[in-house]
């Protein structure tokens, strides 16, 4: 597939999520800048949220002259006009990330400034007196979802210790429209299956491109894309489901690859036990071998054969194969749903790309959000980057209704 | 070296840099867009240079030019064609690693001088890595030089006019290759500038006539490392029927395509595996590559 | 190289080494000091291409790259103030090693000027490379490899000695608790 040259922007909301509310990036002929230096446009939305106004103040002034804000769609479909929140200027939030110097000159707490020889402060835990880095990686961070916020303390390259939130307040979960609207019982019946299972497909399509792209992997992050700009359509007859399944299929094998599994096995392990305890749910809890899914409840989707996809090993790799696996099955359920003559029904449970959609809310997604922080302690910078990208979190906390 | 050789290596330098990039394209799928690279360069060259408010003006400042000037002499070592040998010396092979090593005080500095932790970070990463591949790096070309008898480039391309080096040698190549990658900053090494993981990494603070010095380092990089694999392993410019230059275009070309290829196909390698690779596989295999050129040169070549 | 463009090259490179190599001093930060040695000793290497030493310039440029490279890394890891922004003042028994600096500088002014070093005029086409090849692999070997050996046990027996635990520290105890807001 031969592209034209794509031109480095500051994506708002990242990729993922323009996936998510129809767009394709990639077809406008954008990508994702390391640094807002690095752009030369903003390809926004229409409006957008309260949170992120004064991050994209800050990200529009580092974009270096001649810069030229591009609109791509209305994902957010809330909160201010964007040329109005790049006029504002705030000067204490969170920004891209946080110029906080790495610890060695600044704020030394705990050191003695009188006797050189005697190196004062708490050893961390491999001996050495070392100060730690702050990083706060913002709400537009390319690492994280944009409007999920991280804040990392760093020892030398080993994460101390680690806090993630969710910045962004709606009534549902923009990363996953249809699901939600299936789940209120906006669509009918008939509809409901494909739409929800294409979601869930195009879902974890753009969240292995996502990855991909945070391992430095081009190979898988072009056979995602390429199952992205299949899914990518307003009618479901008009997807291309061979070439969906056919890219789906080979990046499940390449997540299944020891090149992948090198950089996600054994990290950031969920026992089965803790994420009972913990009620997590969607694919977190299924990789960690509680064969929790909605869909299993379902009548119609017994008719269409579905099987709970499960694995036992709880870490970023069988969630990430989790994910590919559920994602071709999805192809595969919503071709079968298109053709076949399914009952109208109502269901108030919808399982959406990250965990069951319930009366207005998504269990799990918080205590998830709770969760990873912790546990990429202990590992190196860019193993902690790829573990947190593997629990998939939606920047989305869901206020109950 | 005539008069003209330093301005016949510039005028490579650049035009060489703009080849890279457009093998860039190509191998990543993109439609080729020849003009485009040039208006993209033009563009960042167009953006006012920015000063973070960081840690060391003089080192962030000075990072750009090293790098460069790192490059070039890199680039100058290498011998294109019996006519053109670039900075002909006769310690031409060591002279090529040894500009090669300012690489790496030169990422430290960009890193160090901008001053956020992650671009700090990413300077550190680079010298832990390069620190473990520098010395394969190094010994690997006295390998190959054993059998020329000489450090001079262009007898060590003479001196495989029957058989390419890559084939007397494999592992001496196996080992060169990854090294070299490492030192041009490519994926799948990039730890030091990590688009994604690190926001840019080490040179993520630059903008303007530094990005744009930069990004034309690295391509100068690319390609110096790629002509002197071609030369080294693949017989230079040897070969029957074409002009030599010409062979020794296509096969550079050749190297820089596969460098660039393999960066797409492979994921970015984490720090702490390429330092149990080097220090515990290479450094040893470089040792014994060394012996192993010692015996070929008594047994084969004299 | 003719009279003119060795004298050209020398005495520059030695005014420039002698200046950086002062200012190593001078600085706070460790990162410029480490890089300020490089630039002096890097210009070493310029000064042995210009005396016709081709291989030494070439090595010396090659070598004192990673060898600075290494210093600044262990300085920013062990030393409290590796940025020089704290202004800590790193220099102790002020009197008593600049006695013994100035004795030592002294000593060995006296030995550089005093000696009778044999000189030869070294045409261009000086094969250096073999001569100093023998020279390593024969005579010198010994202390050659000695000194190799030495420092790199240093380093590495200096790091082992430091640290404890592997490369990510001890692992915490099993009952840590690992983040506040986990388990509820």
């Amino acid at each position: 597939m031969v592209v034209r040259p794509l031109r480095p922007a500051v994506l708002v909301p990242d990729e993922q999520a323009w996936t998510m509310a129809g767009v394709d990036v990639q077809a406008a002929g954008f990508e994702a800048a390391a640094t807002p230096a690095a752009a030369s446009v903003l390809a926004g939305p229409e409006r957008i949220p309260e949170e992120l106004a004064s991050a994209v103040g800050e990200a529009w002034e580092l974009i270096c002259e001649p810069r030229r804000v591009e609109v791509l769609g209305d994902p957010f479909a809330a909160g201010m006009p964007l040329l109005e929140a790049l006029k504002e200027r705030h000067g204490e939030h969170a920004g891209m990330d946080h110029d906080e110097h790495a610890g060695m000159g600044h704020d030394h707490a705990g050191m003695d400034h009188g006797d050189m020889m005697e190196i004062t402060g708490e050893p961390s835990r491999d001996g050495l007196v070392m100060e730690a880095a702050d990083v706060a990686l913002g709400p537009l961070s390319p690492a994280l979802p944009t409007g999920l916020v991280a804040e990392l303390s760093l020892d030398g390259d080993v994460v101390a210790s680690c806090r993630v939130r969710a910045t962004l307040e709606a009534r549902r979960d923009a990363l996953a429209p249809r699901a939600w609207a299936a789940a209120t019982g906006d669509l009918i019946a008939g509809e409901r299956i494909v739409a929800v299972e294409l979601e869930r497909a195009l879902s974890h399509a753009a969240w292995l491109r996502r990855s991909a792209q945070l391992l430095g992997w081009p190979l898988l992050a072009d056979r995602a894309g390429q199952a992205v700009a299949a899914l990518v359509a307003e009618a479901p007859e008009s997807i291309a489901f061979d070439a969906a399944r056919c890219a789906l299929e080979v990046s499940r094998r390449l997540v299944e690859s020891r090149a992948f599994r090198s950089r996600t096995a054994g990290r950031a392990v969920v026992d089965a036990a803790g994420a009972r305890a913990l009620g997590l749910t969607g694919p977190i809890a299924r990789a960690s071998g509680v064969p929790e899914d909605a869909r299993s409840q379902d009548a119609a989707y017994a008719g269409l054969g579905f099987e709970p996809v499960t694995r036992e090993a709880g870490d970023a790799a069988a969630r990430a194969e989790v994910r590919a696996e559920e994602a071709v099955a999805a192809v595969d359920l919503a071709q079968e749903a298109l053709g076949a003559d399914l009952p109208a029904a109502r269901r108030s449970t919808v399982e959406g790309p990250r965990g069951p959609i319930r009366h207005g809310t998504t269990p799990g997604a918080a205590e998830a959000v709770a969760l990873a922080g912790g546990l990429v302690i202990g590992l190196e910078w860019s193993a902690a980057l790829a573990a947190l990208a593997s629990f998939d979190l939606s920047p989305w906390s869901v206020s109950a209704r | 070296m005539s008069n003209w050789t330093p301005f016949a290596i510039l005028a490579l330098a650049l035009g060489g840099a703009w080849a890279v990039a457009c093998v860039e394209q190509a191998v990543a799928g993109v439609r080729v867009a020849p003009a485009l690279v040039l208006r993209r360069a033009a563009e960042q060259l167009d953006q006012p240079l920015a000063v973070p408010a960081g840690r060391d003006a003089w080192l962030y400042h000075l990072a750009p030019p090293l790098l460069l000037v790192a490059a070039v002499v890199a680039l100058a070592t290498v011998p294109w064609a019996p006519g053109f040998r670039g900075v002909d010396l006769s310690t031409g092979a060591i002279l090529f690693s040894a500009a090669l090593a300012y690489v790496t005080p030169s990422v430290f500095m960009a890193g160090w001088g901008a001053g956020g932790p992650l671009a700090v970070l990413g300077g550190f990463r680079f010298i832990a890595l390069m620190l473990g591949f520098a010395m394969p790096l190094a010994m690997v070309v006295t390998a190959v030089a054993a059998p020329a008898e000489s450090l001079r480039p262009a007898a060590i391309v003479e001196v495989q006019h029957a058989v390419p080096m890559v084939i007397v040698q494999p592992f001496a190549a196996a080992l060169f290759v990854p090294a070299a990658m490492a030192v041009a900053l490519l994926a799948p090494f990039d730890l030091a500038d990590a688009t994604t993981e690190l926001e840019g990494g080490a040179f993520s603070r630059y903008t303007g006539l530094h990005a744009g010095l930069i990004a034309l380092a690295r391509k100068i990089l690319v390609l110096a490392v790629a002509g002197m694999t071609a030369a080294l392993f693949l017989a230079g410019w040897q070969g029957p029927l074409l002009p030599p230059a010409i062979w020794m275009a296509l096969k550079t070309g050749a190297v820089v395509a596969g460098m660039l290829w393999a960066g797409r196909r492979l994921p970015r390698f984490e720090l702490e595996r390429l330092l149990v690779v080097a220090w515990i596989v290479a450094i040893p295999a470089a040792i014994g590559v060394i012996v192993l050129a010692g015996l070929i040169t008594l047994l084969f070549y004299r | 190289m003719s009279d003119l463009a060795t004298a050209l090259v020398f005495w520059p490179s030695a005014a420039i080494m002698l200046v950086t190599g002062l200012y190593v001093f001078r600085t706070r930060s460790m990162a410029r000091a480490g890089l300020l040695l490089l630039a002096s000793l890097g210009i070493e290497g310029l000064v042995f291409l210009s005396l016709a030493s081709e291989f030494l310039g070439v090595l010396q440029l090659l070598m004192m790259s990673g060898e600075m490279v290494i210093m600044v890394f262990f300085m920013v890891m062990f030393m409290a103030d590796p940025g020089g922004l704290m202004g800590m003042d790193m220099t102790h028994d002020k009197r008593r090693s600049a006695a013994v600096a100035a004795g030592v500088a002294a000593a060995l002014g006296a030995v550089a000027v005093a000696t009778d070093w044999p000189g030869t005029v070294v045409t261009g086409a000086a094969p250096d490379i073999e001569q100093i090849g023998f020279e390593v692999m024969g005579r010198s070997m010994l202390s050659f490899l000695f000194a190799g050996m030495t420092i790199l046990f240093a380093m590495v027996g200096g790091i082992l000695l430091a640290k404890h635990g592997g490369r990510l520290g001890i692992p915490a105890p099993a009952g840590e608790p690992r983040d506040e807001e986990g388990a509820p």
